[in-house]
């Protein structure tokens, strides 16, 4: 927050800021740059920007500009041996008297003379025969039991749509086996697309010029008391923040037959939207929760997240969230020390001296799993504050706990780890248009900020002058199956 | 803390079957009402997951917990008392009780794998009558859900909410006659019905994109199927002998014009054959309303008014049903109202010059 500080009325002719004349000038010659110190700088005094912050606002590892509008990149995932069943008897006593018997299960990953075990863990039978292609989408296997009980079959309870069985070594006699295949994995491709954003200025009369009785801070630290100074604080806080916002709330656009629904009503071209992080966490893992949060979700969920891969590199996973989800995580964290027993640890640190006085008043932010993943927690004060938390308020989608708008009791699951030395978390650019402005210069004088134009020459008959940007923006994540959304639910 | 899990995802129940058949006319026998119901996801991916399907595959959908639910189903003392001790395994008094009814609820995490998860949503009654009082009270509230516009999707909802709290509040009474088969399942359904991601009428599925799973109540569709079946012989049967009849024809016709919201002006243009087909359009999309008004004693009557109204000689008011003459003089509050004016002997002589009116 800054003061303001009432100053005489009058006219400006001095442009002798030379601070803001060469952040100006910059802005002109390497405006790629200078964006990217805007970020910080708003980064570190505000954390309204923490997408930002992280990707772009960490100079070139953060960033990635790219020559398309559209990009892929291929993910590689852990290699499984597992498969569910589509389709096996459904009564009877499948396997008894060493009888053989089919299951159809979804794909074609399973082997002949590979042995499955069980959703019991217990239960195993070894693959007969590969019978290829089924009759309900799947792939179809003659199995038979290993137990060598006459009476033994398996229960039916284990071959119910959905269940999973997974595969172990194959098996075969001492001599003429025939041999196996064995199955490999390729990387994935994964796609996403760019999207280009647009701002205008529009000034007229003698704005750059009016000076007002206030005195404002600019964003190099000195004071102004200029108007068009603070407008145009207040127009690039305005784009950061809407910038910011779509990282987070964009959807991406491009449907499965390449086509873009969402035309310019002016010109109809397409209109382009990339997936922003909420999305792209939405679709890795979602869950909810409802009246409180308890470690036990916590760990089945985020734990459970956080276990899907091995860690490679430099891990920095972090959960953002609102105060709400924040307050949340505290009560399921102070519950569990509290059954455990741990009441008085937990009151010593609660309750300290202060100044003569008591102090009440300390909060969980970090919790270390039975595998030692550590779920830190990071503030993201958009979740509070930005346009979708105003919007919850306004329209009365209230925590009826915390009071709290329904969008500050969730949390994103980030993973802005490196891997191989690339950042997890990426922005991407289009090459040439990452951050592009122009002037349309009239008669209305312009300010120093927006950078240096010829004097005398004019681009417009009307009275006014224009300020304009055009930026493209995207989300690379890398590996998303670190990435999650908890959300609390009315 | 293993008794507070929740995950029944794709559980074989092997439920008890009925010791009495649902013929059984010894009221006072147990009765076994034997249903399920379905939890579908409703696959309603976005464009990034069809782009990047085969890398990201089929989402892993799980239903949580919510607070509404939380809260509702922890709220009546005594059904809580009645099944949650056998689900944690610690008597109602203990006093954790209620703390850990609450972390039961609020740990709820129920994966539905690719396809549909089938509830067993059973219930053992003690006695049969009991049954039959709740399956009344709960078509009643099915029936009066089924009135509501489904072109209204306003009207449709807050149909849909009167409907899941007047089902909650039945269901919340059945302790006292019974117990669920499987009440692991039974709360589920119960959770179900109350969580806002999982939509309780199809209809809803395109208009809020937080719903991600719907309920089937496979039962219920098919007995609301065989019900159409049945409305839609009548409804025939009804259509040809509606057609012998011109007088009530037209009052039919008419009162399928409003309830289309056609132009009246230009439904009364309209020659025989087109209100045939108008009539005969309605009676297969909507048999069963289409057979309410044929067996509406007042139906004639009610086209006379509403033709008077047309003509300008009675007056209904834009702001209620209020309905008066053309000078102003109150003739009812609402159209049952002026049927009860109508046939009112002491009105006999102002209804035939009325009626005398429409002949010119």
């Amino acid at each position: 927050m800054y003061k303001l500080r009432e100053v005489s009325r009058g006219r400006y002719d001095d442009r002798g800021y030379s601070n803001e004349e060469s952040i100006a000038n910059l802005m002109l010659s390497k405006p790629a740059e200078i964006n990217r110190t805007l970020t910080y700088t708003f980064g570190m005094d505000d954390d309204r920007f923490p997408l930002s912050f992280l990707t772009e606002g960490q100079g070139a590892s953060g960033v990635k500009s790219i020559e398309t509008e559209t990009w892929t990149w291929k993910t590689m995932g852990r290699l499984h041996f597992n498969d569910y069943v589509v389709y096996a008897p459904s009564s009877g006593y499948p396997g008894q008297g060493g009888a053989m018997f089919d299951i159809e299960f979804a794909t074609h990953w399973l082997i002949e003379q590979w042995s499955l075990v069980a959703p019991d863990g217990v239960t195993q039978v070894r693959i007969m025969a590969d019978l290829g292609e089924g009759t309900h989408g799947g792939y179809l296997y003659r199995v038979k039991l290993w137990n060598p009980d006459p009476n033994a079959y398996v229960s039916t309870e284990h071959l119910a749509t959905g269940k999973y069985w997974t595969m172990t070594a194959p098996t075969i006699p001492a001599s003429y086996s025939k041999g196996n295949r064995s199955n490999s994995m390729g990387p994935g491709k994964m796609t996403s697309q760019l999207e280009y954003h647009r701002y205008s200025k529009e000034i007229a009369g003698n704005i750059s010029n009016t000076i007002v009785e206030y005195e404002f801070k600019t964003n190099s630290g000195g004071t102004t008391n200029l108007w068009i100074n603070e407008e145009m604080r207040q127009f690039e806080i305005q784009k950061r923040i809407a910038e910011e916002e779509r990282l987070w709330i964009a959807n991406y656009n491009l449907n499965e037959n390449g086509e873009i629904t969402m035309l310019d009503r002016d010109n109809g071209k397409p209109i382009r939207s990339t997936a922003g992080m909420m999305e792209i966490c939405r679709e890795s893992n979602y869950a909810t929760y409802g009246e409180t949060l308890t470690l036990n979700l916590i760990e089945r969920t985020i734990g459970d997240v956080l276990d899907k891969d091995t860690d490679t590199g430099t891990m920095e996973v972090v959960l953002g969230c609102g105060k709400g989800f924040w307050q949340d995580f505290d009560g399921a964290m102070r519950d569990a020390a509290t059954n455990n027993g741990f009441v008085d640890a937990l009151g010593d640190k609660m309750i300290e001296e202060f100044d003569g006085g008591l102090s009440y008043g300390k909060y969980f932010r970090r919790y270390k799993t039975i595998d030692n993943h550590i779920i830190t927690l990071k503030h993201l004060a958009f979740l509070d504050k930005g346009s979708l938390a105003d919007n919850d308020k306004s329209n009365g989608n209230i925590h009826p706990k915390s009071g709290l708008p329904m969008t500050s009791h969730q949390a994103f699951l980030l993973d802005f780890s490196t891997y191989e030395g690339t950042r997890n978390v990426r922005m991407v650019r289009l090459k040439g248009q990452e951050h592009i402005i122009g002037i349309l210069k009239g008669l209305t004088p312009i300010p120093a900020s927006w950078g240096s134009v010829p004097n005398n020459a004019i681009s417009t008959e009307i009275d006014m002058s224009r300020y304009e940007v055009k930026s493209t923006i995207g989300l690379q994540v890398d590996n998303n199956r670190k990435m999650m959304q908890l959300k609390c639910v009315l | 803390m293993a008794e507070d899990n929740v995950n029944i995802a794709n559980k074989n129940s092997e439920a008890t079957k009925p010791t009495v058949s649902a013929f059984d006319e010894d009221l006072e026998a147990p009765y076994y009402d034997e249903r399920s119901v379905t939890i579908s996801c409703v696959h309603n991916y976005s464009a990034y997951r069809k782009a990047n399907m085969k890398v990201l595959g089929q989402k892993r959908e799980v239903i949580g917990s919510s607070i509404t639910s939380s809260r509702v189903l922890s709220s009546n003392a005594k059904e809580v008392e009645a099944y949650f001790p056998a689900l944690l395994g610690i008597s109602a008094n203990n006093e954790n009780f209620v703390a850990r009814v609450k972390a039961w609820l609020n740990n709820i995490h129920f994966e539905v794998r690719d396809k549909d998860v089938v509830l067993d949503t059973s219930f053992r009654y003690d006695h049969k009558k009991d049954y039959l009082e709740v399956k009344k009270q709960e078509d009643a509230i099915c029936s009066e859900y089924e009135k509501a516009d489904r072109a209204n999707q306003d009207e449709l909802r807050k149909a849909l909410k009167l409907k899941i709290d007047k089902l909650n509040a039945l269901e919340s009474t059945k302790y006292q006659y019974g117990k669920p088969a499987n009440l692991e399942e039974y709360l589920m359904y119960r959770h179900c019905l109350l969580y806002k991601e999982v939509a309780k009428d199809t209809a809803f599925i395109n208009s809020d994109t937080s719903i991600r799973f719907y309920i089937k109540d496979e039962a219920r569709e098919a007995e609301l199927r065989k019900k159409l079946i049945a409305e839609r012989k009548t409804a025939m049967t009804n259509f040809v002998e509606l057609s012998g009849t011109k007088e009530k024809f037209d009052a039919v016709y008419l009162a399928v014009c409003q309830r289309r919201n056609d132009n009246m002006t230009e439904a009364l243009g309209r020659d025989n054959s087109a209100r045939q087909q108008v009539v005969m359009d309605y009676v297969n999309s909507n048999p069963d309303k289409f057979n309410k008004l044929y067996n509406d004693k007042h139906i004639i009557l009610k086209a006379t008014i509403e033709n008077l109204i047309l003509r300008g000689e009675l007056v209904r008011t834009d702001y209620n049903q209020q309905i008066t003459k053309a000078d102003g003089t109150f003739i009812g509050a609402n159209i049952n109202d002026a049927i009860a004016w109508f046939e009112n002997p002491a009105n006999k002589g102002e209804r035939t010059i009325f009626e005398n009116k429409l002949k010119h």
